[in-house]
């Protein structure tokens, strides 16, 4: 290796090799803006995932499950959809019209009723007890399947709020495998070069960091140095790719059609992240845990979900990347058929709905039933691990053969006595 | 509030299977009727019992009768015919219907499925026509027969709505706070205003705390009803009350009362005295009743022993009124079953007061 | 190991033979010293693995500094030393910075990031630390003053930090009694216990159910006190301990109870008192006394935890002197010893303890010892061939914390003294550097800073962030100052090298300066690029 090799020369040379493919491929929805990058996850057709997190427990019976005109069932209506026979709350008419691209399991069953432990506990997969903490999936795919040839972060984040590294994602993978947050979409501080810095120097003084580096490592341990070379390089391109936090520069049209709100914003930001590259895009949307006034405040919550969510999966269809792009969207909880005096639902893990979409799973498909209140599942039930083995097996990972090593202690991916969700998979 | 003789008296509880929305009693005081969450009407009549003793004087009991069903998910909109013994209801589904009240025999006089698509939100009833308010951002005027006479829509959901004393203006104001006085005649909106404290943008949730318009002292002064909401997601604000200047839309007075748990003024009713009767709903477990006298800076009764009042009614003969409150406990995650095993919804006892001398 | 008075052990222990220190029993080890001792031990497990070369003057030199002053060595004590041609150099350094001022802080330092694990900061608790390593007060001491502190005596107060600490509440979560009760078994005995709350432990057999329960028994009856009169700091109010924890399994029905007890020992009759006179001294609310119960789980506790009788304690902290030297214990993970996790040099561990307890406790003592070692003064450049970890065939390299790190950066780049003198708002304040450094470098609340681990936020911070590019920017007297005004690239590779890296370039390292030099357009960009170039390689921020 000759460490004084210029890394811009790699760059430029797969802009060219990939010149000819460019946007020949994505036409339709994003109307010709698609990135040269694009370009390059299509060819590579790696796998990734889109987790839409809508923090707070969003009703089902005000979405994917509605039960109207029944004692739990409030005030709205349901609507038909693409799908012959099933409906979804009126207030979803954007996505009763994609039906057939997504799967819903509305049999899930969960153990946890509370936001402060039932998060995390979900977004762990809930495995048997084994005196770890296990990572969020998002650490877990970040893991087992690391960055792609982009070379982006594998777990990044947009969320409202503030941003920063929160390595207690990973549990006992190791902060490395933390999530990347861009709070507000913003990236990370300290992540552009400074105006006093002009490229060319950067460049430099980077080439000889990397060969002091080389001289000190050649004779040692590679680890540290390996790992200290990952995250320069990733700062690197960032950097190289700091167009996509920029939003002043999306098309007005783009924004109208995700939505001019936060949730919408940040699904467009999410999406670009997917198309940069990123293997784990975790977009979040804070705000359903509706107590009280739930009525009324769901009527906008849902509406800007159905929005952003009907965009997001409509652009990553266009660009052929749904196929390769697993989906997926859900709260810690749904809410209780059982109306509270301030006219709100609490939480409720007995029955409630995911929706599922893209790589490896059967579009179309609605898995499980409730009862006609709505209270309860009718007939089998699904737990989080049950969730956590059909996710794995989308992206290609054998639960039953794949495991984690926690520094000896092999560790199973996902919970050992659970197994894949009839007829989620394609 | 130490005297008991100044204290409203409680006389009964009504209960009820299913929760309630609003309650009024009919122009003749001799019905309580209230709108339900299970897509009936449900009513009580005004009974004289005899007493307990003899000697006694004959006592006042509102009895259950019939409900009236036909209408679909929650009946959260009501209004009386000034004249006969009909009653206007409508739906969240968006149905408005005419029917008796009274009697056992209903007759059902008019039906509109679609009169809103979607929520139909509020009633507003004047001398000649009733006017319907919903979440499709419409407002339309009726005759009294059903006939529908003029509409106007905008882009946001409308929730409260009112005549003008004079019967010639509809006023209405909507999700974001903006009031309209519309002259449906010419088809124009004649003024608007803003009460900004009524909403606001928590995140993605579009927080509206408009609950009722009504007009005070023969048209001078409209009072906006409602929530000053501070924060979305379980909800929490302050229960607002803003007297305004009709000619100008400025507030001549806001009260506020209580603290963000307390949320809602749900409904109001004016006492010929010369006060306000308010009810509050807030988070669960929290309520309300007060009454005030406009220009005081304080209520001059309040009292939390009612929780999550969603209804209060004011008595023709203005010395009863009730409260449409919730179920005690009514909240709860997960799983909460009853003796039998089963999953069982709340339910809406309704309070029934006489007011002190 | 001979049980002592009070305390039965109830699990088995490796046996091993107590050998008074006074009495030698075999001639030749009574004349060799610790540090002896540990190479021949380690030398014997190697067997046939070939051992690394002992680290270059440079590194043996930078690594004392940072393990033991808290920073680098100036380029003028690189020098001097690089230049000293006496045998017993490395020895006399070890002596003197053992005596240095800065001793004392830098362990402080050391011992509050392996302590608290970045909950946070506070003065008295510094103060304490910094104290109590002053004064060289043996380990046990200074555990019995954390296990059981005495908030009215002004020298020892600070000590409440590492209980207080973790009684207070973060995020929604209650008050964590479990995690405090948690802490204690890790950081005294080197269990952690957190999974034997519900049930027994599922995968270490030695860890039942009532070794929690009995210290949570102590550690569960206390609350969060602001500070009073008498006591400066917060503090922690016990509860008059009446009756025995009750607790029960998960997966059974059975009841059992405990009174307080150190975990694998014997449980403390909580003995009863007539109503009134439990209290030694009678708490008085409104004149801020605390009192002092006449039992009180936690001095119970303390007093039979922190003592040589207690196996586990000796062994932890000789455990964890030897991670702090070694960047790896004798037991992996610290806190998770056990007979099925045995450590990878048993008789080594039994040494040290033995030896420890012998000192009385000693901790500068025990570290001089493991600085002597030949062990401590590998090079981390490995033997032909590689080697396993766990042999000690080579220093393995450890992480440098956020406040060493920054005082190097700082007396490196030369800008220590101007940063010092300006006001804490300014952006390169002494304060706001520390604020940086600490974001950029330190851990999350509760994640222990155990190896080296670069990071995207530090990266970022080292290419991009305002104030650090500030350092190296040519200003009167600093070090790209100095440097530029040598003029030739040989003088100026010479002293850049020795200034961060404590060391000499290579010929080659020599020519990259100059070529580096030589291509920019200017002198002092190209001056401050090789300065940022040499802070923010691997070899200047890993301690090796």
């Amino acid at each position: 290796m000759n460490p004084l090799c210029k890394p811009n020369e790699h760059a430029l040379s797969r802009r060219q090799w990939l010149g000819g493919m460019g946007g020949a491929a994505a036409a339709g929805a994003l109307g010709g803006l698609v990135s040269p990058a694009v370009g390059e996850v299509l060819k590579q057709k790696e796998k990734q995932v889109l987790f839409i997190w809508l923090d707070g427990g969003m009703s089902q019976l005000e979405s994917w499950d509605p039960k109207p005109n029944t004692q739990f069932g409030g005030p709205f209506r349901s609507i038909p959809t693409k799908l012959p026979g099933i409906h979804v709350s009126e207030l979803m008419p954007r996505m009763a019209k994609k039906m057939d691209k997504i799967c819903l399991v509305r049999a899930m069953r969960t153990q946890d009723n509370s936001h402060s432990a039932g998060v995390p506990r979900i977004q762990r997969g809930d495995p048997k007890n084994r005196g770890v903490i296990y990572p969020y999936f998002g650490s877990a795919v970040a893991q087992l399947m690391g960055p792609t040839a982009s070379g982006l972060p594998p777990y990044v984040w947009v969320k409202p709020g503030s941003g920063g590294f929160k390595p207690t994602d990973a549990g006992f993978l190791g902060p490395k495998y933390g999530a990347l947050a861009f709070g507000d979409g913003q990236p990370p501080p300290n992540f552009l070069r400074p105006a006093t810095l002009s490229p060319e120097q950067d460049t430099a003084r980077n080439e000889l960091r990397r060969a002091f580096n080389f001289n000190y490592a050649q004779p040692r341990r590679k680890a540290n140095n390996e790992a200290n070379t990952y995250v320069f390089d990733t700062a690197e391109i960032l950097l190289k790719r700091r167009e996509i936090f920029d939003t002043s520069k999306y098309p007005q049209k783009e924004k109208d059609r995700y939505g001019n709100h936060l949730l919408g914003q940040h699904m467009l930001i999410g999406r670009k992240l997917l198309e940069a590259g990123c293997r784990f895009v975790k977009v979040n949307s804070y705000g359903w845990d509706t107590h009280g006034d739930h009525f009324n405040g769901t009527v906008s919550l849902v509406n800007r979900f159905d929005q952003a969510f009907a965009a997001v999966l409509e652009d990553l269809e266009a660009t052929g990347q749904l196929d390769h792009t697993l989906v997926i969207a859900m709260s810690e909880f749904g809410r209780t058929p059982r109306i509270n005096g301030h006219a709100g639902r609490d939480h409720w893990p007995e029955a409630w709905t995911i929706a599922l979409a893209g790589c490896g799973i059967n579009a179309g498909a609605v898995i499980g039933a409730t009862n006609a209140q709505g209270t309860f599942v009718k007939g089998d039930e699904y737990d989080i691990g049950h969730m956590f083995h059909t996710w794995f097996r989308a992206l290609g990972i054998n639960p039953d053969a794949v495991e984690f090593d926690n520094g000896g202690q092999p560790l199973p991916i996902a919970h050992d006595e659970m197994g894949v969700i009839p007829g989620v998979l394609a | 509030m130490a005297d008991p003789k100044k204290e409203p008296k409680q006389l009964q509880i009504l209960e009820s299977e299913r929760q309630l929305l609003c309650t009024r009693f009919s122009p003749d005081g001799t019905h309580l009727i209230a709108g339900g969450m299970d897509a009936q009407v449900h009513r009580w009549h005004r009974a004289e019992v005899a007493p307990e003793k003899e000697g006694d004087e004959k006592k006042i009991e509102w009895q259950p009768l019939p409900n009236l069903a036909g209408h679909h998910a929650w009946v959260g909109a009501m209004g009386f015919h000034p004249k006969a013994k009909h009653i206007f209801t409508g739906d969240s589904w968006g149905q408005l219907r005419c029917t008796d009240y009274e009697g056992q025999k209903l007759k059902v006089h008019w039906s509109q499925k679609t009169a809103h698509d979607g929520w139909l939100r509020q009633i507003a009833v004047s001398k000649k026509h009733l006017a319907t308010v919903g979440r499709d951002g419409a407002v339309r005027l009726w005759s009294h027969a059903g006939k529908r006479i003029a509409e106007w829509k905008g882009a946001e959901e409308i929730f409260a709505v009112t005549f003008q004393p004079d019967g010639q203006r509809v006023v209405f104001g909507d999700a974001k706070g903006v009031v309209r006085v519309w002259n449906f005649t010419t088809k124009i909106i004649e003024r608007e205003f803003t009460l900004n404290e009524f909403y606001k943008l928590a995140r993605i949730q579009d927080v509206c705390g408009l609950t009722r318009l009504v007009f005070l002292e023969d048209g001078k002064t409209l009072l906006a009803v409602g929530c000053a909401p501070t924060d979305g997601g379980t909800m929490q604000g302050i229960p607002t009350l803003d007297w305004l200047d009709y000619a100008t839309g400025k507030s001549t007075q806001r009260y506020q009362f209580g603290v963000e748990n307390d949320v809602f003024i749900t409904d109001v009713a004016w006492h010929p005295k010369g006060y306000l009767l308010c009810a509050t709903s807030g988070v669960t477990g929290r309520g309300t009743t007060f009454f005030i006298r406009p220009g005081e800076k304080e209520p001059f009764y309040s009292s939390t022993k009612i929780a999550n009042i969603h209804a209060l009614a004011l008595h023709p003969d203005h010395q009863h009124f009730t409260l449409t409150s919730t179920s005690r406990g009514s909240n709860g995650n997960g799983r909460r079953l009853d003796k039998e095993g089963n999953y069982s919804g709340n339910t809406s006892p309704v309070h029934v007061f006489e007011l002190p001398a | 190991m001979k049980p002592g008075a009070g305390v039965s052990v109830e699990r088995p222990m490796r046996p091993i033979i107590f050998i008074c220190a006074l009495l030698p029993v075999l001639a030749g080890w009574a004349a060799e010293s610790l540090s002896q001792r540990i190479d021949k031990l380690i030398a014997a497990k190697a067997g046939r693995q070939p051992l690394a070369e002992p680290a270059s003057d440079s590194e043996f030199l930078r690594r004392v500094y940072l393990d033991f002053t808290g920073q680098i060595p100036t380029a003028d004590g690189a020098r001097k030393f690089l230049a000293n041609p006496s045998a017993d150099k490395r020895a006399k350094l070890i002596d003197q910075l053992f005596a240095d001022a800065r001793w004392a802080e830098t362990m402080a330092d050391r011992f509050h990031v392996l302590l608290m694990e970045r909950r946070g900061e506070e003065e008295e608790w510094r103060k304490w630390l910094v104290a109590s390593f002053k004064a060289n007060k043996p380990w046990d001491a200074m555990a019995r003053e954390m296990l059981a502190p005495e908030g009215t005596d002004a020298a020892k107060a600070g000590a409440w930090f590492f209980i207080t600490k973790r009684l207070e509440k973060y995020g929604q979560n209650p008050t964590d009694h479990p995690g405090l009760t948690r802490d204690v078994g890790r950081m005294f005995m080197g269990v952690d216990l957190q999974c034997a709350q519900c049930h027994r432990h599922l995968t270490v057999k030695d860890y039942k159910q009532r070794d929690f329960q009995g210290l949570y028994a102590a550690y569960s009856n206390l609350r969060l006190q602001n500070p009073n009169d008498t006591i400066k700091v917060k503090w922690a109010m016990e509860s008059l301990l009446k009756k025995e924890m009750e607790f029960g399994s998960v997966f059974s029905e059975t009841k059992k109870t405990t009174g307080p007890r150190v975990p694998f020992g014997v449980p403390i009759t909580i003995p009863e008192f007539k109503k009134g006179e439990e209290w030694a001294v009678k708490p008085d609310k409104k004149k801020g006394v605390s009192g002092r119960l006449k039992f009180s789980p936690l001095r119970e506790i303390a007093t039979r935890m922190a003592t040589p009788e207690n196996p586990y304690f000796a062994r932890n902290i000789a455990n964890r002197a030897w991670f702090l030297m070694m960047g790896r214990g004798l037991i992996e993970p610290l806190d998770l010893t056990h007979t099925k996790n045995p450590p990878s040099h048993p008789e080594l561990l039994d040494l040290l303890a033995k030896e420890l307890v012998a000192h009385k406790f000693d901790l500068k003592w025990l570290f001089r010892e493991l600085a002597r070692t030949q062990t401590y003064q590998r090079s981390s450049v490995l033997p032909k061939g590689g080697a396993p970890e766990h042999l000690f065939a080579f220093a393995k390299e450890r992480p440098i914390a956020a406040e060493p790190l920054l005082r190097s950066v700082l007396l490196a780049t030369g800008e220590r003294d101007r940063v010092t003198k300006l006001d804490e708002e300014d952006a390169h304040s002494l304060k706001s550097f520390g604020d940086l450094f600490q974001g950029a470098f330190a851990n999350a609340p509760r994640e222990p800073e155990l190896a080296v681990t670069p990071t995207l936020k530090a990266a970022l911070f080292l290419r991009n962030n305002e104030a650090l590019l500030w350092l190296v920017q040519r200003r009167e007297g600093n070090l790209v100052d100095r440097l530029i005004k040598l003029k030739e690239p040989a003088k100026i590779a010479n002293e850049a090298f020795l200034t961060l890296l404590a060391r000499n370039p290579s010929d080659a390292e020599r020519a990259m300066v100059k070529s580096f030099l030589q291509k920019q357009p200017t002198l002092q960009n190209a001056v401050g690029d090789l300065v940022w170039a040499l802070l923010s390689s691997t070899e200047f921020f890993v301690n090796h």
